[in-house]
């Protein structure tokens, strides 16, 4: 019989995860659906509304707090790198959306798990982001780690409504984070951008904030965007919240097939920066 | 005393072709299927590949395909497709299947080696009823039931599902019955809140 | 041209969207952002809709609200088969009203503890969750009655009706609003049976992939 019950590890543990940024809203939804109080590694923070901005305490004590592309960020450590830094949210050309936050009830290490896994495209957002005609996977090109950020390159699958392949580039600034470039064909050099960042609440439950940043084109409606992207995230919500296992496994429990290349590059990484908030060693 | 830990997790006639029923047995969560050999398959609840649940996938008739990355297994329990990679059977891998029987209308299981159902449980099955409460404390409640033949399957450490034959009612004394047993059952559930 | 006032990740909304579709009607949509924008608050969608809700449809200049409302308004207007609301077989429409005063005790139940799990809403979770689980049973309950009948759905034999559809979507959804639905069997079997009816497309927190078994 596996092993359903494991320790739980207190974040403080975990410097890989302690000492992170980590967003927990924008300032709109904040302010919009009053809320005074989030939840972050395991820890009450108390959210106040102060004409200089918002406030955010953790059991008395006040915590940084920065403002960026969108989202108010804070963390409990002391980190010795910025919360993601992407220009692009700010280059006049583009739609710079913050889609929504979400509540989940698995670990946010899943959640980046499953945004750099091409696999389940054609099952999970069939006819959208896959289809049963193209179920292969090419094997990828090598993931590298650069200056403590993994990076997955040219990721390909095929996208229907293009009748081509999709290429994709993950990024991954840290456990809880990814950032995935799209390729444009027609400009190279210049991607549409997804980011999903975990807010991790506890080990198995996290709120997921999602954003995309792409290049303005006549066709796009605005509420459109926010609508396909919300329903594509709440068709992952299906598998997400289904895991038996909630924690992501960095060990040998779940079987890795040849094409989740991305997915064990990922755990690998995770093993190697000794992460274990939300893991299963 | 049932040392066989032997328990009915489905009725029979009501896992269907193209279909994925759900149970639990002492803390496992279970799958029950048909496949298009007409045997009925108890697995445990969990893809191999991420651990999602099967029963959230697809029967497709000779193979059950897990809804995360379209892992299919055959009706053995072994993995019979990746549609990833090209490579495709890997008989090294396959789920948890659980020893199983079909016996008295019932499909039992059993997370020992054999199942060994009760031959006496037999006749016109009766709703099985869920009850968040722990087979310990219903089996007590219900051993003043002498009308019904009822067993109580174990779910979980804190809620077993009754099931139950009868030989002797008509329609409207099955609803009857039905209607007892609810309430009975509602008790105990208020008596361990 | 018909006008639905929609939201895509409301069950409401899906239930309008899928009789649209059976029904073969063509309309377009106008987008709310439910949340986090919470639009279906603001002034303009008010004057819509004073009870700040969707779905809301604008038919030829009639606006009708309410899910339910719309499914039958749509089946008695626009189905010539006349199965999804059998008004022509007395005994049914008041038990399809019935499941559809139902399908109300889900969305203040079931769905009011999906939009606290997964967009924040503030109210008493645990007491939604017993409410819908309360619900659930007696569905579970009359299901299984319903089969041992020869019955396949709510209130008919062999076609469906708005009582389906009106049930169907939060009952769907369920786990969402942290409900286990394992001990379900019967209303497993009836979600299948409804995931099978020809045309039928599944909203985002569905199983996604057609269901198998459709000719049977």
């Amino acid at each position: 019989m596996s092993l359903r019950v494991t320790n739980p590890v207190d974040a403080r543990d975990d410097a890989a995860v302690w000492h992170q940024w980590y967003p927990i809203g924008t300032a709109e939804d904040i302010r919009r659906h009053n809320r005074n109080q989030t939840r972050l590694l395991g820890m009450t923070l108390e959210l106040t509304m102060q004409e200089s901005g918002i406030v955010v305490h953790c059991e008395g004590r006040a915590l940084p707090v920065k403002e960026h592309i969108g989202y108010i960020w804070t963390t409990l450590g002391e980190p010795d790198t910025p919360a993601p830094p992407l220009p692009e949210y700010d280059e006049t050309d583009r739609i710079s959306m913050n889609v929504w936050s979400t509540p989940l009830k698995c670990s946010g290490l899943r959640i980046i798990d499953n945004v750099v896994d091409n696999g389940h495209f054609p099952f999970v957002h069939p006819g959208i982001l896959g289809d049963q005609d193209h179920l292969e996977l090419d094997s990828s090109s090598p993931l590298v780690d650069e200056h403590g950020t993994l990076w997955s390159r040219s990721q390909k699958a095929w996208l229907p409504i293009t009748n081509s392949d999709a290429e994709y580039t993950y990024r991954i600034p840290s456990p809880y984070s990814v950032i995935l470039y799209i390729h444009r064909p027609d400009t190279p050099d210049r991607h549409d951008i997804l980011g999903v960042f975990a807010q991790p609440v506890s080990e198995e439950s996290f709120i997921a904030h999602k954003l995309l940043v792409w290049i303005e084109e006549d066709w796009m409606e605005p509420k459109q965007l926010r609508s396909d992207q919300q329903w594509i995230s709440v068709q992952d919500k299906y598998v997400l919240e289904r895991h038996t296992v909630k924690k992501l496994p960095l060990n040998e429990s779940e079987t890795s097939a040849s094409a989740d290349t991305t997915s064990i590059a990922y755990r690998q990484w995770l093993r190697d920066n000794d992460v274990r908030y939300g893991a299963i060693r | 005393m049932n040392p066989s830990r032997t328990f009915p997790v489905a009725i029979e006639s009501k896992v269907q072709p193209f279909s994925l029923a759900r149970a639990k047995l002492d803390g496992v969560e279970l799958v029950i299927w048909k496949g298009s050999s007409g045997k009925i398959h108890v697995w445990e609840d969990t893809c191999p590949h991420r651990s999602t649940r099967l029963s959230a996938g697809r029967n497709l008739g000779d193979q059950l395909e897990d809804v995360y990355h379209g892992w299919r297994f055959a009706e053995n329990g072994t993995l019979s497709l990746i549609p990833a990679a090209r490579k495709t059977e890997r008989p090294d891998i396959s789920v948890r299947v659980l020893a199983s029987s079909v016996s008295g209308g019932f499909v039992w299981a059993t997370l020992n080696d054999e199942p060994q159902p009760d031959p006496n449980f037999n006749g016109l099955p009766l709703r099985p009823i869920h009850c968040k409460a722990p087979a310990k404390v219903v089996n007590a409640r219900l051993s003043a039931v002498t009308a019904l033949n009822l067993i109580v399957t174990p779910w979980s450490e804190t809620e077993s599902m009754i099931f139950g034959v009868t030989d002797r009612f008509d329609k409207a004394g099955l609803r009857v019955a039905d209607r007892q047993l609810v309430k009975l059952l509602r008790n105990v559930e208020r008596a361990v809140q | 041209m018909i006008k639905l006032y929609d939201y895509a990740l409301s069950g409401n909304c899906f239930k309008v969207r899928l009789l649209l579709d059976w029904l073969s009607l063509e309309y377009e949509k106008q987008l709310v952002d439910f949340y986090p924008g919470l639009e279906h608050r603001d002034d303009a969608f008010l004057a819509i809709n004073p009870l700040g809700q969707l779905p809301v449809i604008d038919d030829d200049g009639e606006i009708i609200r309410d899910a339910q409302a719309i499914l039958v308004h749509l089946a008695c207007k626009y189905d010539a088969g006349g199965n999804w609301y059998p008004t022509g077989h007395p005994d049914l429409p008041g038990k399809i009203q019935q499941w559809l005063a139902f399908a109300d005790g889900l969305t203040g139940s079931i769905s009011a503890a999906r939009l606290h799990d997964a967009m924040f809403f503030e109210l008493d979770v645990e007491e939604a969750r017993a409410r819908g689980e309360q619900l659930l049973r007696i569905l579970e309950e009359h299901l299984w009655f319903a089969e041992a009948e020869g019955n396949s759905w709510l209130c008919t034999a062999d076609n469906p009706t708005i009582a389906d559809i009106a049930c169907f979507p939060y009952v769907a959804l369920a786990e969402e609003g942290g409900i286990d639905m394992a001990p379900y069997s019967t209303i497993h079997r009836w979600l299948e049976r409804f995931m099978r009816i020809k045309g039928f497309h599944p909203m985002a927190g569905m199983m996604p992939l057609p269901m198998p078994g459709t000719d049977l």
